[in-house]
């Protein structure tokens, strides 16, 4: 079955049914995991030049938070006996990181939460697993 | 991990590629298939004139019957491949809330679903029926895409 499965992860609760669904198919075949953290984009409109130090502070603690987040599944995948690489995909669109990551990375499958929402919003999709599903053509596993 | 695998089938190439895709990954995971064609029957006429233009091929029977052929299609593609299956055809105007409904009823834990990649601003939906199961579900979906890119990326 799927042997290179991507695993998206924002660092939340929210990955952890993704991130279960994506060791469960990877055990299943000897597969391996690639878990992907895009970096949360920086809110500041930059002007170049040096930056402020809250820029630096922002992206530190983006990069930290990221490289967490990927640790996390990292020790998730261990305890499940499965192959797991990671990738920081620099800031930007979550669903472009996702899918050049998945093209690049030469994955098979792409695991995902659906991140519903409640009220009016319940009956919509997570955005960016909407656009993943509209621009790319790998299977993608949605679990709420 | 999934034990019992929902695969609605509207008879499509890309369903037929999900179909086949369902079939090997219940195969991998010693899973067995429910088969869900459904027919969606004509809605109730507004008038006389419109009376007289239905489609006999649009009649419930032919649609059911059509749909248990859709079904009983994918029972054998199973039983070649040594999956166990169970086919179920049904008339029903809202087809995602009938899939989501009978997975649910099935007692399904996965849904393994083709969506039709179109073009032009549609194409930016990702198939108005695997769309509202997504939103609907209460198990995982897994999406098979067109395998032809369209041109415009």
């Amino acid at each position: 079955m799927y042997q290179r499965i991507l695993v998206a992860t924002d660092g939340t609760e929210r990955a952890c049914g993704p991130i279960n669904a994506a060791l469960g198919q990877a055990r299943l075949a000897g597969g391996t995991i690639v878990a992907v953290h895009v970096l949360l984009e920086s809110p500041f409109v930059e002007t170049g030049g040096t930056g402020l130090p809250v820029y630096d502070a922002f992206r530190l603690q983006a990069e930290q938070q990221g490289n967490d987040a990927l640790a996390y599944v990292g020790r998730c995948a261990d305890s499940a006996g499965v192959r797991c690489e990671t990738v920081l995909v620099p800031a930007g669109p979550a669903w472009e990181g996702i899918i050049a990551t998945a093209r690049a990375q030469h994955c098979d499958l792409i695991v995902m939460g659906s991140t519903r929402r409640h009220g009016m919003a319940a009956r919509l999709l997570g955005s960016e697993t909407q656009r993943v599903l509209t621009h790319c053509n790998l299977p993608v596993l949605v679990v709420h | 991990m999934y034990d019992r695998i929902l695969v609605p089938t509207d008879g499509s190439e890309i369903s037929a590629a999900a179909e086949k895709a369902a079939i090997a990954f219940a195969r991998a995971h010693g899973s067995e298939i429910v088969a869900l064609a459904i027919g969606q029957p004509q809605p109730p006429l507004a008038s006389a004139e419109a009376a007289m233009a239905i489609d006999p091929g649009l009649d419930d029977e032919v649609l059911l019957a059509t749909a248990r052929q859709r079904a009983q299609h994918v029972a054998d593609a199973c039983a070649a491949a040594g999956v166990a299956c169970t086919p179920l055809a049904m008339l029903d105007y809202a087809p995602a809330e009938a899939i989501v409904a009978t997975a649910d009823s099935q007692g399904c834990d996965l849904i393994f679903m083709g969506s039709h990649g179109r073009r032009g601003l549609s194409r930016l939906m990702a198939g108005s029926v695997t769309q509202k199961v997504l939103a609907d579900a209460h198990v995982p979906v897994l999406v098979m895409r067109p395998q032809k890119p369209h041109t415009h990326e």
